[in-house]
């Protein structure tokens, strides 16, 4: 409330002049004043919206607040001080003003009746009544149109722009009469009715016309007549009310609920109504998310009189901007971190132990590739799969289940358990109306979202199908009861399986112990499998691990904090804004990349390889994610030297229960491959340095370990390098 | 500030020096609300049901004299006069008087819907009678107990009253629910007019005691009904409605400053009583044209013969309802910020030895509802006082674990519910029954029409015990509704928390609310619990739900031989004990870490016991409740090496059965 009684005289002073005279600082001195300019537009009939900016006019008292402030606390008081002094300095239409409506009608009546009346004094009554006695009942009581029957604008007080949004919990007494700005989801909404704003009656003894102003929802309406006439005549003349007299607006009421990121944890979201009126009605429909300014005012039912000092009600006047909230500084400064991959990655599900490959390849899931509509309507999905295979008890459950909470439209389900809808969708047959409707599934309900599928060896067979379409093509066909449509399924999937016994079996091979076909696993971009091997060190880290968790009741410190999910998840909501494309010049890198992975695994026989061209489609994925990460445009060569580190890592973890190759420290890994290179080519004994890194990559190392190899190894004189790194030339 | 707090606790305190207690305040527990009068100040221990929107009243309502309405007198004319408008809904208007609608003084009124708990059994409204939870300030600690005396007087006649002890359908544990009718002393005090408004409640339950008993046992196998009656959305009762006292919602307004009161949890208020029919307006349809959303109008308006209104003066969150043990508080000490008792068991009971008895007594009550079984009755003790200890943030939920008792056959069931009753102080039995679940969501929703969430039978307050029958489940179809509420069963199990329904299945893109439900589940299943079952997973992995074959060390037939007699002091000491481990605070040294980590290590290679490290997790929460039964603070090889005994016992037994089962088909 403003800490002095303002002067209401001098105000409206003040805002005339503000109407009559203000210029925004970036008006061309010809153009007309701002408001004037919208008041001619109004008095031409060509708009009926005038919104008063708090901004302008801070700007025109010059930096003194002061009458903002008094707006923005006794908004519906200034309302009217700010409608009184426009009608006063309203202009005359310049242009033609056709459509007479209905005010202009009865004006035009009254015109025409002090005509006939010769000239006595203005508006007399009139109407439709047949104008029985005209000239007597044009008394000094006649009652004036009210200003609200002439107004044909509406007016609107827009906020400053850095105006704080509410929660709706917040908003109180408090803010009684005041302009506030909340967010929410709208949750219901009326349909748009008329709402009388000035009833019009006419009596039917002296034709004498009555307006009311109608304020609030009801109102009571006018029964006697109170002309001078018929109170000297004693006549008690009947009032009835004209229809098409009367002004009303559209009005509609809805119901907003907090947003669920303003509920605190534990509770339950808080509505409130709002009352839309005029132009404001029919832009927003149950489910958007919207902000809202207006006044906050408490309305009464007024039913029982007895209860209206209690039962009041909260309302909520008008809404001003219609937009999607969320906007976060911590991101950019995030974003600024340069090891926000590896930060981000560990923050998923921080008290799961380690698995940090795993938890890279979640975090890339959940901000995935890019998606590219080509022509003839085919489609590259950027959406990335990951299944996770191991044995139970490695905590794959917990990660699926994070990551369907962690993800704004995550589901989880289990292939066995899910119900008649099951993944795809189904057809519903309503009990009462024998109507059939399509019911989405799980995999339709996580349409750009996560669909984490736990139990993913044990789904059934009907289901498997679908899963292929969906993995691929990312639609889901529907051909049931005579409803032939195709549903979106835009969704990465997240699977998990155990082994085909329940446990790996060291003595079969790979293939046998995955039981998925393999149409089914090449359409992962990552295979994960996590294998629950006793190994004294790991399992002293892992029960120390658990035990820290018992005894302090959360996970053990970090070596930095963990992100808080809602942060994750708008990091990966901005990052998923990035659209990276992959430069011609790193396209040769990346084929080379992949044909090196292609030989790597002719080289090596490997039966349960699954490279392909899905495979190449895969490590782009993944690139396009990590570059969406750190909000670039372009892929680099890291990006590719990463997707193919993980792609690797995610086979090398199919081969490793052999352990052997991650026995060798990468340098002398490195050196093997090298060494081998050179054993292939007949002992060449030069190699070109081009040749090499493919296979390098390929192997998940990095270029910068392969430049320390090739200098190590040259210092004690197992080869040379040439000036300018481009051969390796072995000592002989 | 002079406030109506500030004046209250005056007079509280003036009341309490000259002896009056503060138990004259009538409980609606005890008493149905149309008992009292309106306007009078009451308790009511409820539950958060629901958050209604927060509404205005007016703080100050300021009367103007209507001109001309009387006769005035001019020398003296009637000035405005000014009524506090908060701590009701209606004002009474002086004749002459009118409200001036243009004084606005506007003050908030946070809004809830509560119920009484879901699943209080009988004997906690007898706790409540007696003892009464201190109030408002600390230094209120604990009043004088008019009603001690009586106490001991008439220890055997409060066994009578507490009839949850005797009436147990097979083991019998004292006389049967017949000879309680008329025999039983207690009958005579419904006539003693001194017994007025203390013994009230005590007096009420006295005559359905064996009803009460009996409606319980029945609300476990045929709550169909009870159920059915739920439907009403005026009521609006979570859990199966099952309970001891009256069963009823409230609407209750807080004034001043926002409680912010979670979801489900229990809490205490004082405050004032308002039932009036103006508050119910456009009940009738046609009153309301006009009004958008009446469903929603009706909804938050519903008749305050059904709803009462309480405009709370003071109010306490609890953390269990048991007013003879205090309230856990958070520990300025630890880092954490972990609720604990602010002393430890012995000090809660009295002594050491009084917590050793309640132990062996706890121990022999179940294993005599559990026809002798000692594992089964050590596994239902640490079930009895789990509760989850994390923080709700994190991933998994540590210190709680489920239990599925399988072999469970005949009324085994149902004296398993009775001794289950007996002992705590919130107990919900669901039967699976085909009808039952298929009939409604067992998961509360909200409904956006009338702007309420929707109480399903999964809305508990924390630390209520879930008890599953699964042998109530007949051959049937199951259908979508009733695989939801069994994936419910599941999820609890699983996370200890439960997704409410804010709008996913209605179309309305809105994230749903995450409620913690820290309630340990005790599935009764005749073979292995299709929870529990590790080859369909058909609910996923649940490793928190241990499977324990019942083994009666007694055929049947001698289970209807003399179980040991519990008398009501013994009784409330056990409820006690169990209150106060639940709560008590414990540490687990650093030192054990690696003791442990080494046996991890070795534990990983024996091929029977399948360790990995969500048993060890497991492990350690069964090792720190089973620490607190005895009488430990703090984790040590004792506990752990006790556990690593059971569970092998436990093991050996699915195994063993697993094999019969095998062997017989």
């Amino acid at each position: 409330m403003a800490s002095s009684r303002r002067d209401y005289v001098s105000d409206k002073a003040t805002v005339k002049d503000f109407v009559l005279n203000f210029r925004p600082a970036t008006a061309q001195p010809s153009d007309p004043p701002h408001y004037m300019a919208v008041l001619q537009a109004v008095a031409n009939r060509e708009t009926r919206e005038v919104n008063v900016s708090l901004e302008d006019l801070m700007e025109f008292t010059g930096g003194n607040t002061g009458l903002a402030d008094a707006v923005a606390h006794n908004t519906a008081r200034y309302l009217t001080l700010f409608q009184e002094a426009i009608d006063e300095v309203l202009p005359e239409p310049t242009a033609n003003v056709e459509d007479a409506d209905i005010v202009d009608v009865l004006m035009h009546q009254r015109r025409e009746r002090a005509n006939a009346a010769g000239g006595s004094a203005a508006g007399g009554a009139g109407g439709g009544a047949g104008g029985a006695g005209g000239d007597d009942g044009a008394g000094p009581s006649v009652p004036e149109f009210p200003p609200a029957m002439r107004r044909r604008y509406e007016l609107r007080f827009i906020p400053p722009s850095k105006k704080e949004v509410m929660g709706i919990r917040e908003a109180g007494a408090e803010q009684i009469g005041s302009l506030i700005t909340l967010s929410g989801v709208v949750t219901r909404i009326t349909e748009v009715k008329p709402l009388i704003q000035v009833a019009t009656y006419t009596c039917d003894v002296c034709g004498f016309e009555i307006y009311q102003e109608v304020t609030g929802r009801t109102f009571m309406p006018v029964a006697q007549c109170p002309s001078e006439r018929c109170r000297a005549n004693n006549t008690r003349g009947k009032l009835y009310m004209q229809t098409r007299g009367s002004k009303f607006v559209k009005f509609q009421e809805m119901r907003l609920q907090e947003l669920s990121s303003q509920v605190p944890v534990g509770h339950v979201p808080r509505s409130i109504t709002i009352h839309l009126k005029g132009s404001l009605t029919r832009v927003a429909t149950a489910g958007d998310t919207v902000e809202v300014t207006g006044i906050f005012l408490p309305i009464s039912y007024t039913g029982f009189r007895q209860i209206r000092a209690g039962l009041v009600a909260d309302t909520f006047s008008y809404a001003e901007t219609a937009k999607d909230a969320v906007s976060d500084d911590a991101v950019a400064t995030l974003a600024a971190d340069s090891a926000v991959y590896s930060k981000l990655a560990k923050s998923i599900a921080p008290e799961i132990f380690g698995m940090e490959d795993v938890k890279k390849a979640l975090l890339l899931l959940l901000v995935g590739g890019v998606s590219r509509n080509v022509r003839n309507s085919m489609k590259i999905r950027g959406e990335l799969n990951v299944c996770l295979m191991g044995d139970p008890g490695v905590a794959k459950s917990q990660l699926l289940k994070y990551i369907s909470r962690l993800t704004p439209r995550g589901v989880y389900t289990t292939g066995k358990g899910s119900s008649g809808v099951g993944l795809t969708a189904a057809v519903i047959r309503d009990k009462t109306t024998g109507e059939v409707s399509l019911e989405g599934g799980a995999l339709v309900l996580a349409d750009m979202g996560v669909c984490c599928i736990d139990e993913f060896d044990k789904m059934d067979e009907s289901d498997r199908t679908a899963i292929h379409e969906v993995m691929e093509q990312q639609t889901i066909s529907i051909a049931k009861a005579g409803i032939i449509t195709t549903l979106n399924a835009r969704t990465s999937i997240l699977a998990a399986a155990n082994p085909v016994m329940g446990r790996y079996n060291r003595r079969l091979s790979p293939t046998e112990n995955i039981n998925l076909p393999a149409a089914l696993l090449s359409r992962f971009d990552l295979v994960f499998l996590l294998l629950d091997t006793p190994d004294v060190d790991k399992d002293q880290l892992l029960a120390q691990h658990i035990c820290y968790v018992h005894r302090e009741a959360k996970a053990p410190p970090l070596d930095f904090e963990p992100y808080d999910p809602a942060l994750i998840r708008a990091y990966v909501a901005r990052a998923r804004e990035c659209n990276p494309v992959v430069p011609d010049d790193l396209a040769s890198y990346v084929v080379s990349t992949y044909v090196g992975m292609r030989e790597n695994e002719a080289r090596r026989k490997e039966l349960h390889g699954h490279t392909s061209a899905r495979t190449l489609l895969g490590v782009l994925r993944l690139a396009q994610a990590l570059a969406r990460l750190r909000f670039a445009d372009v892929v680099t060569k890291p990006d590719v030297d990463e997707a193919v580190r993980l792609m690797h890592m995610s086979k090398a973890s199919l081969t490793s229960d052999s352990s052997s190759s991650s026995g060798l420290d990468p340098k002398s890994a490195i050196y093997t491959i090298i060494r081998d290179e050179d054993a292939r080519r007949g002992h060449s004994q030069t190699l070109r340095y081009d040749d090499i890194l493919p296979l390098v990559i390929a192997k998940g190392y990095t270029a910068a370990l392969l430049d320390d190899v090739m200098d190590e190894y040259a210092d004690i004189g197992v080869w040379t390098i040439s000036s300018d790194r481009s051969t390796i030339t072995f000592v002989s | 500030m002079y406030t109506v707090q500030s004046l209250l606790q005056t007079a509280l305190d003036a009341a309490s020096t000259t002896g009056t207690p503060l138990a004259e305040i009538k409980s609606l527990n005890h008493l149905e609300h149309h008992k009292v009068a309106n306007g009078s100040v009451v308790r009511f221990r409820c539950m958060v049901q629901d958050n209604l929107d927060t509404l205005l009243c007016r703080a100050v309502v300021k009367l103007d004299p209507v001109p001309g309405a009387e006769e005035e007198d001019p020398a003296q004319p009637r000035g405005s006069r000014y009524l506090c408008g908060k701590y009701r809904h209606t004002v009474p208007l002086p004749d002459g008087y009118d409200v001036d609608d243009d004084f606005r003084a506007y003050s908030d009124q946070y809004t809830y819907h509560c119920t009484t708990v879901p699943g209080e059994t009988p004997w906690l409204l007898d706790d409540e009678a007696n003892e009464l939870p201190p109030f408002g300030t600390p230094s209120r600690k604990r009043r004088t107990r008019s009603r001690d005396d009586d106490d001991d007087d008439d220890a055997g006649n409060m066994m009578a009253r507490a009839p949850s002890f005797s009436p147990s359908p097979s083991p019998g544990l004292g006389p049967a629910p017949g000879d309680m009718d008329l025999g039983s002393p207690s009958a005579s005090r419904e006539g003693t007019p001194a017994a007025s408004s203390s013994i009230g409640p005590a007096a009420k339950k006295n005559r359905p005691l064996a009803a009460a008993a009996s409606s319980a046992a029945a609300a476990f196998t045929t709550p169909g009904a009870t159920l059915r009656n739920l439907n009403d959305a005026i009521v609006n009762l979570p859990g199966t409605g099952a309970g001891a006292g009256p069963a009823f919602g409230a609407i209750v307004h807080f004034y001043d400053s926002d409680p912010s009161l979670k979801l489900n949890s229990i809490i205490d208020v004082v405050g004032i009583l308002e039932l009036t029919p103006a508050e119910t307006a456009f009940r009738n349809p046609h009153d309301a044209e006009g009004i958008d959303f009446y469903e929603e109008h009706m909804a938050h308006h519903p008749p305050s013969s059904l709803v009462p209104r309480i405009h709370v003066l003071f109010h306490d969150t609890r953390a269990h309802p048991l007013a003879s043990i205090p309230q856990p508080v958070v520990d300025p000490d630890a880092s954490r910020a972990a609720l604990a008792l602010p002393l430890s068991v012995e000090a809660a009971l009295g002594s050491s030895a009084a917590a050793a008895a309640a132990a062996a007594a706890t121990r022999a009550h179940l294993a005599a509802a559990a026809g002798g079984d000692a594992l089964a009755a050590e596994y239902l003790m640490l079930a009895l006082v789990s509760r989850v200890t994390s923080p709700p943030e994190a991933s998994s939920p540590l210190g709680s674990f489920h239990l599925n008792l399988s072999g469970v056959v005949g009324g085994s069931a149902a004296s398993l519910y009775q001794a289950i009753c007996d002992v705590a102080p919130l107990v919900v039995g669901v039967p699976l029954a085909i009808d039952l679940l298929n009939d409604r969501s067992f998961v509360p929703h909200k409904d956006y029409t009338t702007n309420r969430l929707v109480a399903g039978v999964l809305q508990l307050a924390p630390s209520t015990m879930l008890l599953v029958d699964e042998t109530a489940m007949a051959s049937g179809q199951v259908s979508q509704v009733g695989v939801a509420n069994l994936f419910a069963f599941a999820t609890i199990m699983d996370r200890a928390a439960l997704e409410y329904d804010f709008g996913s299945s209605q179309g309305l893109a809105y994230d749903n609310i995450t409620v913690a439900m820290d309630t340990p589940v005790v599935v009764f299943s005749e073979g292995t619990s299709m929870f529990a079952s590790s080859k369909k997973q058909a609910f996923g992995n649940l490793s928190r739900l241990l499977e324990l074959p019942l083994e009666p060390a007694a055929p049947s037939s001698t289970s209807s031989a003399p179980a040991p007699t519990v008398d009501h002091a013994t009784a409330m000491l056990i409820r006690r004990f169990l209150a106060a481990v639940r709560w008590a605070p414990y540490t687990f040294d650093d030192s054990l870490s690696d003791a442990i980590s080494d046996e991890f290590t070795t534990l990983r290679t024996d091929p029977t016991l399948n360790m990995d490290p969500q048993r060890l997790s497991l492990w350690l929460t069964l090792a720190r409740w089973h620490a607190l039964l005895h009488g430990k603070s703090s984790l040590d090889m004792d506990s752990w090496a006790a556990v690593k005994d059971m569970e092998r016992a436990r093991l050996a037994r699915v195994a063993a059965r697993a094999a019969a089962a095998a062997a017989s088909s």
